[in-house]
């Protein structure tokens, strides 16, 4: 209740009155609201404001010169008009407003409610694409473990398989180094064989002497006849085993150079299968490298630029916390018209200016409130809200101490105290 | 195994976006819409960390702070007030109260992230 002024004319509260309108027609543009529905219920509020300002406001020359004469009117009967129009901006005008504004508030809510939800589904789509492409990144070779991926394990295997086939030819090798000692022993077991023939020849001409003369000896040398005869037949047998030994290890021989020669041909064949082997080993990695190189950039490619968008969407995400802070405004907004219109219920008298403006004032949390609060005279606007890289004091930690103690700013966006 | 935070705001819209920011980095995440709402969600299950409004319906940030405190439970729970307001003496009482950060609205999700893994570390 106002009860300083109580003469006071509709012109007399003018100055006053359309400064907090304008004030609030301020704060209604200052939101920078996306949606043209909702922008355009903001801008008929403003527009609305601005046009009962320009009622309520008269210029110096109005207001100076005198009434005409027709116009004069008992003073009682101007201030009843004044007071009944006065209520009706309270009772129509107001609640209209209040209603424009919540609907507004309303849809715009809703709308940025859908559209989070929307882009926190196409965020958490895209980070399936990254954590898919990661995955086939890994495989294909761009883990980063040194392992060479996809392309580096066919490599790694076709080379191992490619060393077990060269150590099984290395074996044959060997085997084969044994097989031509083999024949090499054999020719010593045929010279060896026809020495065993010939000592054996000399030992029947040996034989056949002794018998000679014991023959010559007469009776004396009948036993050692004996001895001759069978000393001859061992020559004999010795020189026919001697034979058989040589027949024998000619066979032998025979069969091993064979065995030799079929290595020597394997050996050829094993090694041109090998070099085979190589060559398209080597061609086979370089047509996986060929493949699996672009796939692989592809996949870093994908993960690169899904991670862009992903970081640019939460980002614009991020910017969508306007909407909480024009809803706090518009209802501060509100707060004052319901204010205002329950002074316009008692009349001129009951308007109080400076109440409603401090009673807006406490509502306030928001320093773009503030300032918009402090410069309302003038047509300056905080259209504005805080960056949210806003780098003094953003975030303040307490710790453990008393509840006095000094802040102390660990860097410029986070302080600790 | 992930993380739980509460997150405790009037405004869908701030909600969803708090959310979006930490399940983004594996945090789980409940909601409650006001602070009378946000008791209820304290019903036995393990929550790692708070993130709360100042001003809501039905019960506001600080007295909201100041039940969490008198329960057994959770009162170890470290819990970062998220607000537009930025009045000193508001964050001498939030501090009083028990938390343990003040963060002005409207923040950066690096921000909210390193001051939430700082507290739940």
């Amino acid at each position: 209740m106002n009860n300083q002024a109580p003469t006071r004319t509709a012109a007399a509260w003018a100055l006053p009155l359309g400064g907090l309108v304008l004030s609030l027609g301020l704060l209604g543009v200052s939101v920078a609201v996306p949606q043209t529905l909702v922008a355009g219920f903001f801008g008929v509020v403003a527009v609305a404001l601005a046009f009962l300002t320009g009622k309520l406001t008269l210029s110096p020359s109005q207001a100076a010169q005198p009434a005409p004469a027709d116009w004069a009117e008992p003073t009682a009967v101007v201030q009843a008009q004044d007071d009944s129009e006065l209520r009706k901006v309270g009772s129509v005008w107001v609640p209209t407003l209040e209603n424009q504004l919540n609907t507004a508030n309303k849809q715009m809510e809703q709308g940025i409610v859908s559209l989070t939800e929307a882009f926190g589904d196409i965020h958490s789509k895209l980070n399936d694409i990254v954590k898919t492409a990661t995955q086939a990144a890994d495989v294909l070779g761009a883990s980063g473990s040194g392992q060479g991926g996809l392309a580096g394990e066919v490599s790694h295997s076709l080379t191992g398989m490619l060393d077990a086939f060269k150590q099984s030819l290395h074996e044959k090798a060997e085997m084969f180094k044994e097989v031509k000692g083999f024949i090499s022993s054999t020719d010593e077991l045929k010279k060896m064989a026809t020495s065993v023939e010939e000592l054996a020849a000399k030992t029947n001409l040996l034989a056949l002497n002794a018998a000679i003369e014991a023959a010559r000896a007469g009776e004396e040398g009948r036993g050692f006849s004996i001895v001759a005869d069978e000393v001859r037949k061992l020559s004999m047998l010795s020189a026919e085993t001697g034979l058989k030994i040589r027949e024998r290890v000619q066979d032998i021989s025979s069969a091993a150079r064979r065995a030799g020669d079929g290595a020597v041909r394997m050996e050829a064949s094993d090694q041109h299968m090998l070099n085979h082997a190589n060559t398209t080993v080597a061609s086979v990695v370089t047509q996986f490298h060929a493949v699996t190189e672009p796939l692989e950039t592809a996949s870093q490619q994908i993960i690169h630029n899904t991670q862009v968008v992903s970081s640019s969407l939460n980002n614009a995400v991020v910017h969508f916390q306007f909407q909480d802070r024009v809803s706090q405004i518009v209802g501060h907004v509100c707060d004052s018209l319901e204010h205002l219109k329950s002074q316009t219920e008692e009349g001129l008298l009951g308007l109080d200016v400076q109440a409603l403006m401090t009673d807006l004032e406490k509502n306030y949390t928001m320093a773009e409130e503030r300032i918009n609060h402090s410069s309302s005279h003038v047509t300056k606007v905080a259209s504005k809200a805080a960056p949210a890289s806003k780098a003094s004091a953003h975030v303040e930690f307490f710790d453990t101490a008393p509840a006095t103690a000094p802040a102390a700013k660990a860097d410029e966006d986070i302080t600790f105290f | 195994m992930s993380k739980t935070v509460l997150i405790v705001d009037d405004s869908t819209s701030l909600r969803q976006v708090v959310a979006m920011t930490l399940k983004s980095q594996g945090f789980e995440v409940l909601e409650g819409c006001d602070g009378k709402d946000a008791l209820t969600k304290l019903d036995g299950r393990k929550i790692h960390l708070i993130v709360s409004d100042l001003n809501m319906p039905n019960m506001d940030g600080l007295t909201f702070v100041r039940e969490v405190k008198k329960n057994a439970t959770y009162k170890f729970v470290p819990i970062i007030m998220l607000t537009t307001e930025s009045d000193d003496k508001l964050k001498a009482e939030g501090q009083a109260a028990g938390l343990k950060a003040w963060m002005v609205k409207p923040f950066k999700p690096e921000q909210m992230l390193q001051a939430v893994n700082k507290l739940v570390a």
